[in-house]
């Protein structure tokens, strides 16, 4: 269980990609403990790059991005990996998953890899499974399974063990409107029962209707 | 980090790939397998053949090629080798220094080669019946175990002796030779042999035969003419080609036995020194005959074979050493080819020396699996060596 679950707070963050025009620019961003938050903009805008960033997955050229107690970026490399295998769930745009393994395989990878799976989050990752609709396929290769089938492992992977921050990228791209509801219902109930900030980039607008908040990237670095 | 949970993932990959894995832990095990194989192949060679040749004293022969000889009267290969006669045997047993042991080794029962030769080859072998007996008369034999399995022949059945040429009217007809007996196996080439006395060698050679009885009172149909106590047959006259209870008395053979030829002899001096002397008296390069030491004779041969099989492990070593470069150069691709894998797991927070660790699972995994290939093979070899070497020997 999460003990020190407050927001997330990004303040004059600059990232540019090296040798590349492109760049993005953050003056101010709160986000609260529980608090939904989604990130709406035109493609190729840097939404997706914002995430990395304040996932820690990205170092900034300059401000900063404070998760709860800790200033991610000034964290040394090993205590920010640490950070995010315990502290961050990540929903990636393309999945990620590694199609030799299995359904159950997949979403308790961070746990088991990061030596502190337990009964517990076992229990957590099958509770999660069921709840995604993807039950019939636990031992199931991910490689065998639909598109839609495997963003959902994506969700539950990045729920499993029970992170304080939650960052997804595009989750419900995949899915039917009877999918992306669930998955949208199962991402916001995390949050306000976890008391977890969740950051989302979407470009749907049902989805972005039961946000607490959306925030146009445009305005965010203008 | 979890250990256990790092090697379970790489065993999952090699697992859910494993027709590559196989693939690639044959192509190591095969490669780390041959160079050993091989040694130990050509070590077996080696101690089976030094083991007859040593247990074989001398052997004598025409004068020609001493490996020849020896490879004809040790191992029955179909080698050119000139005969000698009876009389030349004789002689060396005349000496006083050795006994000898004629072999007759030029004819065969299909793949089999027919061995002429006395009962004393037997004991000198410790060649015993494992069911019937030895021969006792002409036109019986005795067969070798292996001869005996595959051909299902029991005491009591027939075999017969090969024609030289198939197409030659005039040449020599096939015997029918009685199974008197079968030998226990010794793994040599004498599980592969047909054993005969060395007068039922020269029956099939056909400096004896039998025939119907022209000097009967009712043989008249058969004769062709009589001159001076000379009985002249025609072609009705009946020639035996099996010889049995009946018939046995009309066999005969045809002018002195002591210049009928013999393949070689074993020649068994009675000490060392008995040896010695023998072998002097045949030094002479004009002597009609030689007398080998067939352990001296395999050293030669033995040594050449060596000196190839270093330059074939060396090679073999070679190709281990690319083998395992082609693997690394695989390892490296697939991991290359698995970056974005590896960079999710970064993502999520799996520490680098974890990610390395299930790098090294899995080629330790691999590794392991062809080590496993490889001792297989070699303890296989070591297994079926022998038989394989006899094989080839016989």
């Amino acid at each position: 269980m999460p003990t020190d679950s407050t927001g997330i707070t990004v303040s004059g963050l600059k990232f540019e990609y090296p040798n590349e025009s492109f760049a993005i620019r953050v003056d101010s961003l709160v986000v609260m403990p529980g608090e939904a938050v989604a990130i709406v903009g035109p493609s190729g805008c840097g939404k997706s790059t914002l995430l990395r960033v304040m996932a820690g997955l990205l170092s900034p050229h300059a401000g900063r991005v404070q998760m709860g107690a800790h200033d991610v970026h000034s964290l040394s490399a090993r205590a920010l990996r640490e950070f995010r295998l315990r502290s961050v769930g990540l929903v990636f745009q393309d999945f990620a998953l590694l199609d030799y393994l299995t359904v159950e395989e997949n979403v308790l990878l961070p746990v088991r890899l990061g030596g502190f799976d337990s009964e517990s989050s076992v229990a957590r990752a099958h509770e999660l499974i069921g709840q995604l609709g993807i039950a019939v396929h636990t031992r199931r290769l991910t490689r065998e399974i639909s598109q839609g089938e495997r963003q959902r492992v994506a969700i539950a992977r990045a729920l499993a063990h029970q992170p304080r921050f939650v960052f997804a990228d595009e989750p419900t791209a995949s899915l039917d409107a009877v999918r992306r509801d669930i998955v949208g219902s199962l991402l916001l109930d995390y949050a306000r029962r976890e008391s977890a900030p969740l950051i989302l980039v979407t470009h749907d607008p049902a989805l972005q209707q039961r946000f607490d908040r959306v925030v146009d990237f445009t305005e965010l670095s203008a | 980090m979890s250990p256990s949970a790092a090697l379970q993932l790489a065993a999952r990959y090699v697992m859910r790939h494993r027709m590559q894995s196989l693939l690639l832990s044959l192509a190591l095990g095969a490669a780390l397998a041959l160079p050993a194989a091989v040694r130990v192949f050509a070590k077996t060679v080696e101690r089976e053949m030094r083991a007859r040749a040593a247990a074989t004293p001398q052997v004598l022969g025409a004068r020609g090629s001493a490996l020849d000889l020896m490879l004809t009267a040790l191992y029955y290969r179909r080698q050119p080798v000139e005969p000698v006669l009876m009389r030349q045997i004789d002689e060396v047993r005349a000496t006083g220094f050795a006994d000898a042991i004629p072999l007759h080794v030029r004819h065969h029962a299909q793949e089999a080669p027919i061995v002429g030769t006395e009962l004393e080859y037997f004991s000198f072998r410790r060649l015993v019946a494992a069911s019937g007996r030895l021969f006792t008369r002409l036109g019986d034999c005795v067969v070798g175990a292996h001869v005996a399995r595959e051909r299902g022949i029991k005491p009591g059945d027939f075999i017969f002796s090969s024609p030289e040429q198939v197409f030659d009217i005039a040449g020599i007809y096939p015997l029918k030779m009685r199974v008197s007996g079968v030998l226990a196996e010794s793994f040599s080439p004498d599980d592969a042999a047909v054993f005969v006395d060395v007068k039922t060698a020269w029956l099939i050679e056909g400096r004896a035969h039998g025939h119907d009885d022209l000097a009967q009172a009712d043989a008249g149909a058969n004769v062709l003419k009589r001159e001076a106590g000379n009985v002249v047959g025609n072609a009705a006259v009946r020639m035996f080609n099996e010889v049995t209870e009946a018939n046995i008395g009309s066999f005969h053979f045809h002018g002195d036995v002591a210049g009928y030829p013999v393949t070689a002899a074993i020649v068994l001096p009675h000490d060392a020194k008995s040896e010695a002397i023998l072998a002097g008296r045949y030094q002479d390069a004009k002597a009609a005959a030689q007398l080998i030491r067939p352990r001296d004779e395999l050293d030669t041969v033995l040594s050449t074979l060596f000196r190839i099989e270093g330059a074939v492990v060396a090679g073999l070593a070679l190709l281990a050493c690319a083998a395992a470069a082609i693997s690394f150069i695989v390892f490296t691709l697939s991991f290359k080819m698995r970056a974005r894998e590896f960079a999710t797991l970064g993502d999520i927070g799996i520490p680098p020396r974890t990610l390395a660790a299930i790098k090294a699972f899995e080629v330790a995994l691999i590794g392991i699996a062809g080590v496993i290939v490889a001792a297989a093979t070699v303890l296989l070899v070591l297994k079926l060596g022998p038989a394989l070497v006899l094989r080839a020997l016989r």
